[in-house]
């Protein structure tokens, strides 16, 4: 049986996808390979948090799980994992950053998030209709710069105008964002990096459940 | 403002940037779209450059009083994306009248392909200009680009002059980065850091053979303008977004290469660093170049910073943007007594906002920090009153 965890922790991308294919066309369960594939994100992410990777490496890692997942899904006859925890992610209304967003995106989904991305320059009343559309009861605000924490704080107090602020919990992070800006906004969390936005949501999760 | 207070700034701004100890610790502030709010100019007025522009930031800086700003001639787009090849979002077009421009790096669609990079180590940076112009300014013909960009920098000297008539010191007269950041702009952030891992030996030939044209026309530029220090801006380079190993390899010789040539050109440094720096500070020590500045931007620990380069390289900065926005001048004069009482003693200290005062930072935490230096950074017998 190939490592394709350690491979991906690794980075040893060519040969993890060499060994994926492998797997495929011999026709091991695609659900299994996605799983091990998520451990070895995982793996990731404790590098990082250790500081033996840094952004560059997560960066690297998420684009590694995004080509496997190109490759697994389609085997899977539908949804990666059904019933994963919902997440609504977006760049605030006035910024149109995206590159933290996407790294957060894509550490979420090998977490088994289900993501739903609203992309950047979103409207505040998009992310209120995400929520009630979905039923997620996530919500992740990105931003870079400071003239979007008044765009943060509006998405908050949407979510209060909606009468929807007690379903939800409201994560936010990006370069300049920190407890001063989350206490600014009223949000719920407020997260330095993509793998503690990622550890954040699931502890929330947990507090719900 | 008369000659002397111009020249008695000066001395204390030379003095901290290269180590010494002044008569106070200076204070210098990057204040661009900040000033045009504060006097009322629209940013999709300010960001096309010309007198008017720089004249609302003298306005400010009438009322603020700092020593000196951090670069003294207006912005304007395309001094932008020819060191940062990025599209970008403008007020006024695709934002607000009053918005910030941002840089619209887009991983599906970056301005440099893959094949440039064998463009570049075959015909090297200069060639290269043109595709960047082509692909990435779309408010101007093209053709257009290099008589403006002659005129931006003629303008240069008068502006220096201007501030100099105004009793205020013009720290640095252009402004630059390196090769590996404008591969990470024109690639996007993510297609380059997939770069490092796929292609690293050709990102590291393209860097090389782009050095010489990029250092030939920031050293033309820097001969004519007037002040004799350039800004090198640097925002990827960093622990943060690298291991110490990639650094090592792709950060620290090209830039060892860039303040080589500055130094040899007589040319002074200001290294403006973006994010968190604190990993690589070590490396820093082997920085060459009299009168080397490091300005960071909150991210970095500049207090560890004092520690490892005291003596080396001289510290600038960093109340943090955040703090300017949704802070209150007594939380900024907290901050400050403290940044001038331990990163200041012994000198080698310009008090300094991090990164750019934000544009809707407030006006009375920026006062608090010009006050702070005048209340806590008076040097008596060498030393800072304790």
């Amino acid at each position: 049986m190939p490592q394709l965890d350690k491979l991906l922790a690794d980075l040893e991308e060519p040969e993890f996808l060499r060994q994926l294919e492998e797997c495929l066309e011999r026709g091991d369960d695609p659900a299994e390979l996605l799983e091990e594939c998520r451990g070895g994100m995982d793996m990731v992410g404790k590098r990082y948090e250790t500081k033996e990777y840094f952004i560059s490496d997560l960066v690297m890692a998420a684009n590694i799980f995004t080509e496997a997942l190109n490759k697994v899904r389609p085997r899977l006859g539908g949804d990666p994992k059904p019933g994963g925890t919902k997440i609504v992610l977006g760049t605030v209304q006035g910024d149109i950053h995206d590159i933290g967003k996407n790294i957060v995106a894509a550490l979420f989904s090998a977490r088994g998030f289900e993501v739903i991305d609203l992309g950047v320059n979103v409207p505040t009343q998009a992310f209120v209709d995400a929520v009630r559309e979905s039923g997620a009861r996530l919500v992740g605000l990105s931003a870079l710069i400071t003239t979007s924490f008044a765009g943060i704080r509006a998405t908050v107090e949407a979510f209060a105008a909606a009468g929807l602020r007690s379903r939800v919990k409201i994560l936010i992070g990006g370069g300049p964002v920190n407890e001063e800006v989350r206490r600014y906004a009223g949000a719920d969390g407020v997260a330095g990096n993509a793998v503690e936005a990622v550890n954040l949501a699931e502890s929330f999760s947990k507090e719900a459940a | 403002m008369s000659l002397s207070t111009y020249e008695e700034r000066w001395r204390r701004i030379d003095a901290a940037a290269h180590g010494g100890v002044p008569d106070r610790v200076p204070v210098i502030l990057g204040m661009d779209f900040f000033a045009a709010r504060q006097r009322g100019m629209k940013t999709s007025e300010f960001i096309w450059g010309g007198e008017k522009a720089r004249l609302v930031q003298q306005e400010l800086a009438e009322k603020i009083q700092p020593d000196g700003v951090m670069i003294g001639s207006p912005l304007h787009p395309v001094l932008f994306q020819l060191i940062w090849p990025t599209k970008m979002s403008l007020p006024g077009r695709e934002l607000s009248d009053d918005a910030i421009w941002q840089f619209n790096e887009n991983g599906q669609d970056p301005v440099m392909v893959e094949e440039d990079y064998d463009f570049i180590i075959e015909h090297g940076w200069n060639a290269f200009v043109p595709k960047i112009i082509e692909r990435c300014v779309d408010y101007m013909p093209g053709e257009e680009v290099f008589p403006k960009l002659m005129e931006i920098s003629e303008q240069v000297p008068r502006d220096t002059e201007a501030w100099k008539e105004q009793g205020i010191v013009v720290f640095c007269s252009k402004a630059d980065v390196s090769p590996f950041e404008i591969f990470s702009a024109g690639r996007t952030i993510s297609q380059f850091f997939l770069d490092l891992y796929r292609r690293p030996q050709k990102v590291i030939d393209a860097m090389n053979a782009a050095l010489p044209d990029i250092l030939a026309v920031s050293l033309q530029v820097m001969k004519n303008s007037g002040v004799n220090r350039i800004f090198i801006g640097e925002t990827r380079a960093n622990g943060a977004f690298l291991s110490l190993e990639k650094y090592e390899k792709f950060c620290h010789p090209i830039m060892m290469a860039m303040l080589k040539a500055y130094s040899d050109a007589g040319i002074e440094v200001m290294l403006h660093y973006d994010q968190d720096c604190t990993p690589d500070l070590p490396y820093f020590l082997e920085y060459p170049g009299e009168g080397l500045v490091l300005h960071t931007d909150s991210f970095t620990d500049i207090f560890q910073a004092k520690k490892i380069l005291a003596g080396h390289i001289a510290l600038k900065g960093d109340v943090s943007p955040t703090m300017l926005t949704l802070g209150t001048p007594e939380e900024v004069d907290v901050y400050c007594k403290r940044l001038i009482g331990e990163v200041g003693r012994g000198g080698g200290f310009i008090l300094s906002q991090g990164c750019d005062i934000p544009i809707d930072a407030k006006l009375e935490n920026v006062e608090a920090m010009v006050q702070a230096a005048h209340r806590y950074g008076v040097y008596q017998d060498g030393k800072l009153p304790s």
